[in-house]
């Protein structure tokens, strides 16, 4: 079962991209036409999911820690920058919406955790760039 | 804390069936507040009762505003009890509408309030950090303002509270967001600085108006000074589409939240106030029109949607009310406040009516009439990332 999770720290070398720690393989035009989604595929695919008051997607600000496939359901592990943050529904919505009709994915079973806390250095440098930061 | 399996077109859980009845009571509440507020411009219309028409401002703002802040915060938490915040605000909006004896609306709106405070408190216990101490601080002052009120304090006595209770609500989720621009620690202990002086001035306030007002103006113009100098949007303004239109929303909200400052400093007093006294007009619409109204229309696009669970697509066209609020509001309080002329002063408040009134239109056209012939391709209609620098 392929696992993508994100990159402990932003590395300047890997702008923006979060190669997956231990990916199974690669997302292909093939394995789409297969019928399957692999989890790094997902994660480029929630790239579409951008917090509108910062313009910056989910994946760069580093709020989703992990991604695996388990029998067509999607587990997706991630964090907000608060608990009481107000975007959180909106943020589950478009989840939802990018992962419709992704071949092989029936159900998304999103997890919402404080453990790790998201802190600034999840951020990759891309994001950081966008934002402002001497990097 | 993780969550069971959710079908793709499964209603999510965090959002219950109370969701659209308190929307639809917050909106009536706005309705009959924005109706009282004509009625203080003095246009020839039915006056409604006592309650009413001394209650537009605990209306908009306990009522109203305190209901959606209150109904944002329990859909985040996700937790049942917390849905009597809004519950209890906007039963104590409507108790204002009606009429219902003294006391009890207010007493609605302080429970309202308790329960937000609750909210926070068990935010902190999940993650503890220093903005949801002043997002809890900004609750307390509602619970403050709804305890004078119940106490028979008459409105302009307490509405330094009210306004703490959105000041500190709006600036304590910016101070969150400022993490994401790399903000130092010290910067951060500037905020916290300026915000005690601001609470500093509430307090003061209650006991010897002219020194709290002015001492809480100091603080109102640190915050908006912090915020200029701060706030994400600083960055974002920079960007596209919706990002851009909240980034516009959000300075041009601060460059009111410094006039208030100023106006708060200068001016002192808000007691003996009556339907059309000018500085007492200026000092409470620079805030509460020209900050929070600005602060609402900068985030309904994406809070909206998240209590109502339906897309609410971004258009340019957002600009022109966003444009009429300023304007109008300059007419007011340039053309009716300083220069004491009363058609200034009326037209200025009926377009800022009108303003918010075409902004609630267009929403509602996005997210009943747009929403639903574009929802196939809502993945298509996110805002665009801010070029890089």
């Amino acid at each position: 079962m392929a696992l993508w999770t994100r990159a402990p720290k932003s590395a300047p070398t890997q702008a923006g991209t979060q190669a997956p720690a231990q990916a199974g393989q690669s997302g292909s035009v093939a394995d789409w036409l297969a019928g399957r989604t692999d989890p790094a595929t997902i994660a480029e695919l929630l790239r579409q999911v951008i917090d509108p008051e910062v313009g910056v997607n989910i994946v760069d600000l580093g709020l989703v820690y992990s991604i695996r496939v388990s029998d067509g359901t999607a587990v997706i592990q991630m964090s907000l920058t608060t608990p009481g943050c107000p975007l959180s529904a909106y943020m589950e919505d478009n989840i939802h919406r990018v992962l419709w009709g992704a071949p092989g994915i029936s159900s998304v079973d999103l997890r919402i955790i404080w453990e790790p806390a998201w802190t600034t250095e999840m951020m990759s440098v891309r994001a950081k760039q966008e934002l402002g930061w001497p990097v | 804390m993780s969550s069971a399996p959710i079908g793709l077109s499964a209603p999510r859980g965090r959002r219950r069936g109370w969701v659209v009845p308190i929307m639809l009571g917050a909106i009536v509440i706005l309705l009959a507040a924005l109706w009282s507020g004509l009625v203080h411009l003095g246009l020839p219309l039915p006056r409604g009762g006592t309650s009413l028409h001394e209650g537009h401002g605990p209306m908009m703002i306990l009522g109203f505003l305190g209901t959606l802040i209150s109904l944002e915060r329990a859909v985040a938490l996700g937790a049942r009890w917390a849905d009597l915040g809004p519950v209890a605000a906007g039963l104590g909006g409507l108790a204002v509408l009606v009429g219902v004896g003294d006391g009890v609306p207010a007493l609605l709106v302080t429970v309202g309030g308790l329960v937000l405070l609750a909210v926070f408190v068990a935010v902190h216990r999940i993650q503890a950090s220093m903005h949801n101490v002043v997002l809890a601080s900004g609750a307390v002052c509602w619970v403050v303002a709804g305890c004078l009120w119940l106490a028979g304090w008459e409105v302009y006595q307490f509405l330094p509270w009210m306004a703490g209770f959105l000041v500190l609500t709006i600036t304590g989720e910016r101070l969150e967001l400022s993490r994401l621009t790399g903000t130092a620690a010290g910067a951060r202990g500037l905020f916290v600085a300026t915000a005690s002086v601001f609470v500093l001035g509430l307090i003061v306030s209650s006991f010897t108006e002219v020194s709290g007002v002015r001492i809480a103006g100091v603080g109102l113009i640190g915050l908006a000074a912090w915020l200029a100098r701060f706030d994400i949007a600083r960055r974002t303004i920079r960007g596209s589409g919706l990002t851009r239109f909240m980034a516009a929303a959000l300075l041009t909200g601060y460059a009111w939240l410094a006039t208030g400052g100023v106006l708060w400093l200068v001016f002192g007093r808000m007691t003996e106030a009556t339907s059309h006294q000018a500085s007492y007009d200026a000092m409470l619409h620079a805030i509460f029109l020209g900050f929070v109204i600005s602060m609402i229309f900068a985030h309904a696009p994406v809070i909206v949607p998240a209590v109502l669970g339906r897309p609410l697509t971004y258009h340019r066209w957002f600009y022109v009310p966003l444009a009429l609020l300023h304007l109008s509001l300059l007419l007011r309080l340039i053309g009716g406040d300083a220069v004491d002329n009363t058609l200034a002063w009326q037209w200025g408040g009926i377009l800022n009516e009108l303003a918010f009134l075409m902004y609630m239109g267009m929403a509602a056209h996005s997210l009943f009439v747009l929403g639903r012939r574009r929802r196939p391709a809502v993945a298509a209609e996110q805002p665009p990332q801010p070029a890089t620098r």
